[in-house]
């Protein structure tokens, strides 16, 4: 596993409908072989299909992350935010932010009485600042529609990764490391990667590139959650102990036949798993199971701590296994 | 300038979602002259096609023909009608207010208690729309289930009104603005292929636009909208959303859409170089039909662009002439440089 | 009324994600009804009855799934965590379930003895995350049978209550029954359009079955048969309607108004009681159809039951009899003039 590429793609300025620099690194990452074509569909997608004999797999990773909007700009240079997608307003407060174009600030809350302590989670009451000293300064800088995301930071230590945006550059990495590393010729499936665009906004991406491919078989690589944090929501997953399968999530129920292919695979090939049921979030393969006359769809999820926040923690070792999980199922 | 005489008649039509049809009937006059071919679908959706053999980009011209209004769900042993809301509705608008019921439009009124008979607590609490009440003047349950059964829409008694040169007042702007631009959008000739959509169910789950976007698939797609303005006494500047006079309003995002990055950015150029004023959506709340037609089949490239109302989803809504003649003004010049 | 085909249909196990636990059952009522019997890789079965001339087709639709529950951890003693999406937790303490694993097992959903809690807590909401199945296995046992993900349902017991029956998943196996009794009643007859019964997968859940085969089966209308909320104490007289008072219709916005008028101008001219219920989506498969393609015109017709989406749901046996009723005549009585008034109306 090459960690230069999830480092590249941890730093690519990509929220949802402004993923054009992930496009980019991934692009650059991938290495083209015979029988594979990369193209991009109309709604933004980056597709790569590698040619196989078999039914058509599609397997989607999302390339946007989530982030802020600047909707307002006053007479003072304070910016005012929006919300693309879940950014959880508990962590806002004291947050760095990345804008498009370099420009960095932090973010604070309206109090009048206690310094900062986020009373009512809602986005009006937060404001940036980026160190403007009016109105016109800022507007150099920024102006309303801005996006930003979380200033990316990329921290390994022993194995771990502790980085914003790993939902979902992990799946992207996943996705450039099987494709660099499938033997095309050994394909059962006629594969179609997709790094879709707009999934945190609601699974834009996935629903048309379904629609256009109309594959048999769907499988969405992104994270889930981790239970093996202090006093936490009981969830039966945890960091190192494996690939995971998904059986249940907010917005789908598995299908069997695919949830239990990849079990088969796992054990056949003796890769670490464990099975995830969440009971809130959802990730592309719900977009893929209800196109058309329906897709028979699971997905293998990479479990993270404190997922939609600056600090997002994987283990490198259940990386290793999704991405041997993936390249067992689709090959001979 | 604005066709009020139009935009008059749209804004006092019956309309309520799920029974467009006096809009419909409205909108269907007065594009056939112009216009190659007129379809209605199975959920009541009014589509017109122009010039679909020409070269280049499917453009759809989006705008909903139903409003907010009320359905009566039922009818207590005294007549009076009570009801649901259709389309969100803050209730605190509905105490003391006219409504016509029905196709027929029979009149009635929601009433409330007098203040008189009120209790201190009483006068401070917001009536909840589940116990409020219609009042057709029937004097029996069999009287006002003959007039108004169950299922009976109702929409608000609001006239349209020009208080002053060039500022109205009216009920449904939210969207019939947004139609009466399309009809004056189609009387023009551009050489490109151009779908109408004039949507129904739209405020109640944007549900005709998913049918009329799968038959009728666009490239590009521009819904035309009535939108919320707050700019009011002491709204917060953030939060006033746009503002009246400021020109017509480009959504970057809302709840459930951003709209085409690049595409928008042309419509900002042209609108700087022709010096047509204009404003953002500041807040990113409101859906439209945008969000079904950009994720239609393999989808399509979305803008919303929306003429400034005040007291939208409420009896009577306010706008100015000004804003929707600059928004005509902008679309038009557009459309034109999509070909 | 075929009480024992409907406690069949209730007694039997199908949490979403497993309708076709239902299918063997489904198909051997209607095969001698049927000319075609077709699952759906979706979990959805499908039956059609072709018509004559048969040139459009009539999508009766009913959901297999029933609520539930799923497995969601081991403890060290062998108890089971679990979740549910649509049930009350208060219904669960004190109940008998039923484990689907490699095989079906009973567990009892237990609370600690009263005796030993303080008044404060015995007050208390439990919330899902407290409460456990207990097997009375240990854990290297129950492992050998039961996996995360493994469904577990309300344990069945059809009871006669005087003339009301109570189960679990009246809803919405009573709307299977409906269509399969219906199916039986056309038999002799050939009604001018066909008529496809189509069991949905997981309307419990994301409406997966209504969406995917509706786009795959294109009828031309359809009509959704689900449940309704039934007047018990404590519930609105607004918010609920009379057992034994017959089907309701559902109007609002997104119903046709030619399929309704068909369904109510049936009634009256048969005599059959029917109420009405008002809103505006109306929460079925038929939310999902109505927008499928480029439409599908499309009714809904509920029928009143107490409880839902406890163990011990409540209907009156003489509503379902005249659904079957209705809609058996309904389509009977569908003509040319019916299917241009829906067609070329506007």
């Amino acid at each position: 596993m090459d960690i230069e590429i999830l480092k590249k793609l941890i730093h690519a300025f990509g929220p949802s409908s402004k993923e054009e620099s992930v496009k980019k690194v991934i692009k650059q990452s991938i290495r083209k072989k015979q029988g594979m074509e990369i193209f991009e569909d109309k709604f933004g997608n980056l597709v790569v299909h590698v040619k196989g004999n078999g039914p058509k797999l599609m397997i989607a990773s999302h390339m946007d992350q989530i982030g802020v909007m600047v909707t307002d700009i006053d007479k003072n240079g304070f910016l005012r935010i929006g919300e693309v997608g879940g950014i959880r307003k508990s962590f806002l407060v004291g947050q760095k932010l990345l804008f498009e174009n370099g420009v960095e600030g932090f973010v604070y809350y309206e109090d009048k009485e206690s310094q900062w302590e986020v009373k009512e989670q809602k986005i009006e009451k937060f404001f940036v600042d980026i160190g403007a000293k009016n109105r016109n300064d800022a507007k150099k800088l920024v102006g309303i529609g801005t996006q930003g995301i979380y200033k990316p930071t990329f921290y390994e230590n022993n194995g771990r990764v502790i980085a914003p945006a790993l939902d979902d550059r992990i799946g992207c990495f996943i996705g450039i490391e099987v494709l660099n590393s499938i033997n095309s010729r050994k394909l059962h499936f006629d594969l179609y990667f997709v790094f879709t665009v707009q999934e945190e906004i609601g699974v834009k991406g996935a629903k048309t590139s379904s629609y256009e491919i109309t594959p048999d078989y769907g499988i969405a690589i992104d994270v889930t959650d981790s239970g093996d944090m202090p006093e936490t929501t009981p969830v039966a997953l945890s960091l190192g102990k494996g690939a995971a399968i998904k059986v249940i999530d907010a917005g789908m129920i598995s299908s069997r036949e695919v949830k239990d292919s990849l079990i088969k695979t796992a054990e056949k090939n003796k890769i670490p798993y464990q099975l995830e049921i969440i009971t809130a979030g959802t990730t592309d393969a719900y977009a893929m199971q209800i196109t058309k006359a329906g897709v028979q769809t699971g997905a293998i999820s990479i479990p993270t701590r404190y997922i939609h926040t600056p600090g997002e923690t994987i283990d490198m070792d259940d990386v290793k296994n999704v991405i041997k999980l993936i390249k067992k199922y689709v090959e001979k | 300038m604005a066709n009020t005489e139009l935009i008059a008649k749209l804004s006092n039509a019956f309309g309520v979602s799920g029974y467009e049809e006096e809009v419909r009937n409205i909108l269907k006059e007065e594009i056939k002259g112009f216009v190659d071919r007129i379809e209605i679908d199975s959920l009541g959706n009014l589509i017109a096609l122009k010039n679909m053999q020409a070269n280049g980009p499917k453009v759809m011209l989006n705008a909903h023909m139903d409003e907010v209004g009320l359905i009566v769900d039922h009818i207590d042993e005294n007549g009076f009608l009570g009801f649901k809301k259709v389309g969100g509705i803050d209730d605190r608008v509905l105490a003391g207010k006219r409504v016509l019921v029905g196709k027929s439009k029979v009149p009635g009124v929601i009433g409330i208690k007098a203040i008189h008979l009120q209790s201190a607590e009483e006068v401070k609490n917001t009536i909840p729309s589940k116990n409020l009440y219609i009042d057709i003047g029937a004097k029996s349950k069999e009287e006002a289930e003959k007039i108004a059964p169950p299922g009976t829409p109702v929409m608000f008694k609001t006239e349209f009104e020009t208080l002053k040169k060039g500022i109205h007042i009216g009920k449904a702007f939210d969207d019939r603005l947004g139609c009466a631009l399309i009809v004056d959008l189609l009387k023009e000739n551009y050489n490109l292929p151009i779908i109408a959509l004039f949507s129904v169910q739209e405020e109640i789950g944007l549900r005709g636009a998913a049918t009329g976007a799968y038959q009728y698939t666009p490239d590009i797609s521009i819904t035309l909208e009535g939108t919320i303005s707050a700019d009011l006494p002491e709204v917060k500047d953030h939060l006033k959303c746009t503002r009246l006079g400021k020109g017509p309003v480009i959504t970057i995002k809302d709840s459930g859409t951003i709209t085409d990055h690049a595409l928008r950015e042309k419509l900002i150029s042209l609108a700087k170089r022709q010096k047509i004023p204009y404003q953002f959506k500041q807040l990113l709340a409101g859906g439209t039909d945008a969000y079904r037609i950009q994720i239609s089949k393999g989808g399509a490239k979305v803008l919303t662009v929306a003429v400034p109302v005040r007291y939208i989803h409420s009896p009577v809504s306010l706008f100015y002439e000004e804003d929707y003649d600059n928004t005509l003004k902008l679309i038009k010049r557009f459309i034109k440089t999509l070909s | 009324m075929n009480e024992k085909l409907l406690r069949s249909l209730t007694d039997a196990f199908a949490v979403t994600g497993y309708e076709e636990n239902l299918h063997p059952l489904i198909t051997e009522e209607l095969k001698d009804y049927s000319d075609k019997i077709e699952a759906l890789k979706n979990g959805s079965l499908y039956a059609l009855k072709k018509g004559d001339p048969g040139k459009c087709t009539l999508m009766l639709d009913a959901h297999i799934d029933e609520v539930g529950m799923f497995v969601t951890g081991i403890t060290d003693e062998g108890f089971l965590r679990f979740h549910t999406r649509s049930i009350d937790p208060k219904v669960l303490p004190g109940s008998v379930v039923v484990v689907h694993g490699k095989s079906d097992i009973k567990g009892v959903i237990g609370l600690k003895p009263y005796h030993i809690q303080n008044k404060e807590e015995a007050k208390k909401y439990i919330p899902i995350t407290d409460l456990f199945i207990d097997c009375g296995m240990k854990k290297s046992e129950i492992e050998k049978v039961v996996s995360i993900g493994d469904t577990v349902s309300f344990h069945p017991d059809f009871l006669k209550l005087q003339n009301l029956f109570s189960n679990k998943s009246i809803d919405d196996r009573v709307g299977v029954y409906v269509i399969i009794e219906v199916f039986k009643n056309l038999q002799r007859t050939k009604p001018l359009v066909n008529i496809l019964g189509h069991f949905a997968s997981q309307e419990e859940v994301t409406g997966l079955g209504a969406a995917t085969s509706t786009y795959y089966l294109q009828p031309d209308f359809a009509i959704a048969i689900d449940v309704t909320h039934g007047i018990s104490p404590g519930v609105a007289p607004r918010e609920a309607y009379s057992l034994g008072k017959g089907p309701v219709l559902f109007i609002g916005p997104g119903i046709n108004e030619t399929i309704l008028k068909g369904l109510t101008d049936t009634a009256k001219k048969f005599g059959i009681p029917v109420q009405k219920e008002v809103g505006i989506l109306s929460g079925t498969d038929q939310t999902i159809i109505q927008i499928v393609r480029s439409g599908v015109p499309s009714a809904v017709v509920n029928l009143p039951q107490r409880y839902m989406h406890t163990p011990v749901e409540v209907i009156d046996p003489d509503d379902i009899q005249n659904t079957i009723n209705l809609l058996t005549l309904f389509i009977q009585e569908i003509d040319e003039k019916f299917m241009e008034d829906l067609y070329g109306k506007h």
